[in-house]
């Protein structure tokens, strides 16, 4: 799968094992030193004939808030799925609190507070009885702690979950999950279809939690605001795979984007081939653009082509589109300095710094731009 | 295990009030069944009411289980919030399933220990009878919960595929010989064996049954298991309108399609299962003589049926009549006919003792056979009113329709008749609603009367008027359906009978009340009826003992019968609708006369209860006229 002339991996990537993807370019950041809680590895996830997960890589440290997005049917619930053992993976490898998922799920669980995506409480309850209901799970289930979270989260107790809105339910739903003092809590874009107020409320209570227990916490958002205020790192899934994986600010720092006139030529590192899709985005061409592929010769920024080559080597392109009359390349490195130069001797390009919210799109959207090549020889 | 002991309780405290609810109307179902099998009459053990319960309610319960327990957690989604716990999926089925089960043999078991406690009053039932009553209840109801179970998570199909079973179970039965109340789980409560196979565990059906069941309890735990309870949850969403329509489409196909199978249905026709049958050959006629010296009378009696039924088929514009088989029965009177009651195709089957010599009342076969074909041949309605009566007087004069004319009291059916006249002067009303009068005086003296009437037709437009009037009621076959009562309310009887015969109605009544005045004056007739008992029968109910009625009946004549004539009381319970009542469902209670009486009395204890309905009718024999005399008949409320 990877193109001959693409940019070496370096050993110490934790991403997409498959191919070169963003993750491919970034070393793993956060807490290194703390354990994993969770570790995942090649994990294949098959509906039919329809792969859900492609071999994703994903390691939660211990004591870490961990943003987990993506895009709608990127992956996020399927892998909380699995790793909740409400579904079985088709391939990889998972282990939770370093034991293998396998051997005793139930056991394993009993150590996870989950708030899932949908809240399907039984209507005719209480907070009162589904606590006890609760309880009857989970051997660390603590009473005072399930009434204190209750209090605090400004929960009635007595009135049936029938009639609570949807931001009772998911505030019900953090109470039960943290009641039993789990070691790990796993949210499943707990604030899906809850008002821009209530999302916030739940947040802060969940990063105040997080601060406050030292609790590894794994939520799984599609909104980079929701991530950007509440995890100390991020995993980013695309299509199955994890497309990045590490913090928020590095991500910042080694995506940028190069503008310049739609008809000029920038020879561009190479790309990665899972990356090369011809599928057709807003009014920019399809993959490589045409024109720049015709003028690629000889009026491209290098002056020649062992110096571009030594230029664009450590880039990977995300996208490269021809958009309201310009020509956009987005592009990310491991280095963040290297975007110094990129741009030498290529007149009329501009170099633009990019929101999270812009990367994670450019990371996510389709189609991804062609790839660099060396120009053949004379 | 706590978490096991969690979903226990959630399941308690989620279905306790309808369990509550559920338990009472069992409850008071049992009660009732109970009490319906003590009251009623026929009742032979209440054991009885062990398989009505447990084929009624227990199913009722195990389908509000089965919702409750898997179709309410399914559809509300909740299972995917206990998904979310730590607790294995087979954990949580597995619960659902027993805590079903265990509820529904608890109930079953509950209302057999009570029914057998209420038998054991009046019979003896031992430690193997209950243990064989507790093994197929046992049986049964494991298979039915699975069932149940499994339907459950059939999710939004399980109505359609209730219907649809319901509707297989109907077609198995009605189109092949399988019977279901005889296999597997059905049979275990079969109600002929349930209360009365004392000795020996039906383990056959048992088998099947659990085997059922297990294969049951796989499939519900494969749908609930299967990629990660997904289809079950796909299965319990709500039905699309593209689904109903497709459903609603299906099922009113099946039904066409059951429809038209039905039409279709090759049943092999009714065969003497024997060789000494004599068949006709220019008509469908059969007789069955068992033996060889009654070989020469069947052969007789075929060939004068085979010429009446051809002559029959020409005066009524017939291609062929209805297939009429004759078996002998050699104990029977000789003027005494048994039909049996076939299936509509297989035409007609008579019992009669053809070899009865000088008793062999022949005209009044030809009549019971010309008035069977005719009945058969209109699949029936040549029984409804207002034809009836011509049915029974055509019958009677085409038996003796080559008699010499005119017809007078040398003829035992013409002088039924005028003696029915005599005792219970018809009115017009009463021609027309013929069975209230023919209940009245007894089968063959309406006959006799109705062979007045046809008679006084010959008399009055010949015998081609007699024949036109029975081609246009009897000859057309009737459409088996709505239009032949359409048909019948367009063409009332005054007026068939002006346009066929020529006559006015009313006219002909007064015409033949004449002709029945002059009858009574004639010396000839007095002297034939002289024979005959006069009298009065009367009827009255009391109070019995613990609710029951009885019912005392006197006779009292002016002119006695001899003594040893059979005098009778007629009785059968009745149902909530006025029907026809056959002969089969009347029973007798019959005295010999005392020597030198003039009158008598008789009680029936015990039969009747208070609050029911009976036919009651006083009958006295008289072989004057070769048949009893109906001296009293009502239908009668007891009090």
């Amino acid at each position: 799968m990877t193109d001959p002339d693409a940019v070496p991996e370096p050993a110490a990537v934790a991403g997409d094992a498959a191919g070169p993807g963003l993750a491919a370019g970034i070393p793993p950041a956060g807490p290194a030193a703390a354990p994993d809680l969770v570790c995942i590895r090649g994990l294949r996830k098959r509906y039919g004939a329809f792969e859900a997960l492609s071999g994703l890589d994903l390691t939660v440290h211990e004591g870490e808030v961990y943003g987990f997005l993506g895009r709608n049917g990127a992956g996020k619930s399927t892998t909380i799925r699995i790793l909740m053992g409400i579904t079985h993976a088709t391939g990889g490898e998972l282990s939770l609190f370093g034991e293998p998922l396998g051997r005793d799920p139930v056991r394993l669980r009993q150590r996870i507070g989950y708030v899932a995506q949908e809240q399907n409480f039984y209507a005719w309850m209480t907070p009162i009885t589904i606590g006890r209901f609760v309880a009857g799970f989970y051997p660390t289930w603590d009473d005072p702690e399930y009434t204190r979270l209750v209090q605090a989260l400004d929960l009635p107790p007595r009135r049936k979950i029938g009639a609570f809105s949807g931001g009772m339910k998911a505030k019900l739903a953090l109470a039960l999950a943290l009641a039993h003092r789990p070691t790990l809590l796993v949210l499943d874009e707990p604030t899906a279809g809850l008002d821009a107020v209530a999302r916030r409320e739940f947040l802060e209570m969940v990063r105040e939690q997080a601060e406050r227990t030292r609790r590894t916490t794994f939520f799984s958002s599609h909104l980079i605001d929701e991530v950007e205020r509440a995890a100390d790192r991020v995993g980013i899934v695309d299509d199955g795979r994890m497309r990045y994986e590490g913090g928020l600010r590095e991500l910042s720092e080694r995506v940028r984007m190069l503008r310049g006139p739609a008809e000029a030529s920038l020879d561009l590192p190479p790309v990665p081939a899972d990356k090369s899709r011809e599928t057709s985005r807003e009014d920019g061409p399809v993959g490589r653009p045409e024109a720049a592929r015709q003028t690629r010769r000889p009026s491209g920024p290098s002056g020649s082509d062992a110096a571009d080559a030594e230029r664009m080597a450590g880039f990977s392109v995300l996208q490269d589109r021809v958009r309201r009359g310009h020509r956009e390349v987005v592009l990310q490195t491991e280095d963040p300095g290297r975007f110094a130069n990129v741009l030498d001797g290529a007149p009329g390009w501009t170099i633009m710094r990019l929101s999270l919210e812009d990367i994670f799109i450019e990371m996510v959207s389709k189609p991804a731009a062609g790839a660099w090549t060396p120009p053949p020889a004379p | 295990m706590p978490r096991i002991r969690a979903l226990i309780v959630k399941e308690l405290r989620e279905h306790w009030l309808a369990g509550l609810g559920l338990a009472f109307l069992l409850g008071v179902g049992l009660m009732a069944v109970l009490l319906g099998s003590v009251l009623r009459e026929r009742t032979v053990t209440v054991l009885e009411a062990g398989t009505g319960y447990l084929l009624t309610f227990i199913p009722l319960a195990g389908v509000v289980l089965g919702h409750r327990l898997v179709v309410q957690e399914y559809h509300g989604r909740t299972q995917l919030f206990l998904e979310g716990l730590p607790v294995r999926r087979v954990e949580m089925v597995g619960v659902k399933f027993c805590l079903g089960l265990g509820v529904l043999v608890a109930t079953a078991f509950a209302a057999l220990a009570v029914i057998a406690l209420v038998a054991a009053l009046t019979e003896p039932i031992g430690a193997r009878f209950a243990g064989i009553l507790a093994g197929r209840t046992a049986g049964f109801v494991v298979w039915l919960w699975c069932f149940l179970f499994f339907m459950g998570f059939m999710g939004r199909f399980r109505i359609p595929i209730y219907l649809a079973i319901l509707l297989a179970v109907s077609m198995v039965e009605s189109l092949t010989e399988f019977e279901v109340m005889r296999f597997g789980p059905l049979a275990l409560l079969d109600p002929q064996t349930f209360d009365t196979e004392r000795e020996r565990m039906p383990w056959g059906a048992l088998g099947e049954t659990l085997a059922l069941a297990a294969a049951l309890a796989g499939a519900a735990a494969a749908i609930s298991l299967v990629r990660e309870g997904s289809l079950a949850e796909q299965l319990a969403r709500r039905m699309t309108q593209k689904e109903k329509a497709a459903v609603g489409i299906l099922f009113v196909a099946l039904l066409c399609a059951v429809g038209v199978l039905d039409q279709r249905r090759q049943k092999q026709p009714y065969e003497f299962g024997s060789e000494a049958v004599a068949a006709g050959e220019r008509a469908p006629v059969e007789v069955l003589y068992h033996a060889d010296p009654a070989r020469p009378a069947a052969e007789a009696l075929l060939a004068r049926l085979e010429a009446e039924a051809l002559a029959l088929c020409d005066a009524l514009g017939w291609d062929s009549v209805p297939s009429l088989r004759v078996a002998l029965r050699e104990d029977l009177d000789g003027d005494r006919f048994e039909t049996a009651v076939m299936d509509e195709n297989d035409g007609v089957l008579v019992r009669a003792n053809f070899r009865a010599g000088a008793d062999w009342d022949a005209a009044g076969f030809v009549a019971h056979a010309t008035r069977e074909w005719i009945a058969a041949h209109g699949s029936g309605r040549a029984r409804f009113e207002p034809k009836r009566w011509l049915h029974d007087g055509f019958s009677r004069w085409w038996a003796e329709r080559d008699a010499p004319r005119p017809v007078g009291p040398d003829s035992q059916a013409w002088l039924r008749g005028v003696w029915a006249a005599r005792a219970a002067p018809p009115a017009a009303a009463d021609i027309v609603a013929w069975h209230r009068f023919r209940e009245r005086v007894g089968e063959k003296p309406a006959e006799g009367l109705a062979y007045t009437l046809v008679l006084e037709l010959e008399s009055a437009g010949g015998r081609a008027a007699v024949l036109a009037l029975a081609r246009e009621v009897f000859g057309r076959t009737p459409a088996p359906d709505v239009r032949e009562a359409w048909y019948e309310r367009a063409n009332p009887l005054p007026a068939v009978f002006l346009r066929a015969a020529g006559l006015d109605w009313d006219a002909f009544l007064a015409r033949w009340r004449a002709g029945i005045d002059r009858a009574l004056a004639d010396p000839r007739v007095a002297a034939a009826l002289a024979a005959v008992p006069e009298g009065t029968a009367e009827l009255h109910v009391e109070a019995g003992e613990g609710g029951l009625r009885s019912v005392g009946y006197r006779f009292a004549f002016s002119r006695a019968p001899a003594p040893g004539v059979l005098c009778a009381l007629v009785h059968a319970p009745l149902g909530p609708f006025d029907a026809e009542l056959a002969e089969p469902e009347l029973r007798r209670r019959e005295h010999p006369w005392p020597a030198g009486a003039a009158q008598a009395e008789w009680t029936l204890v015990g039969r009747y209860g208070a609050g029911q309905r009976a036919f009651l009718a006083l009958e006295v024999d008289c072989p004057a006229l070769g048949c009893p005399l109906r001296l009293a008949a009502e239908r009668r409320d007891l009090p």
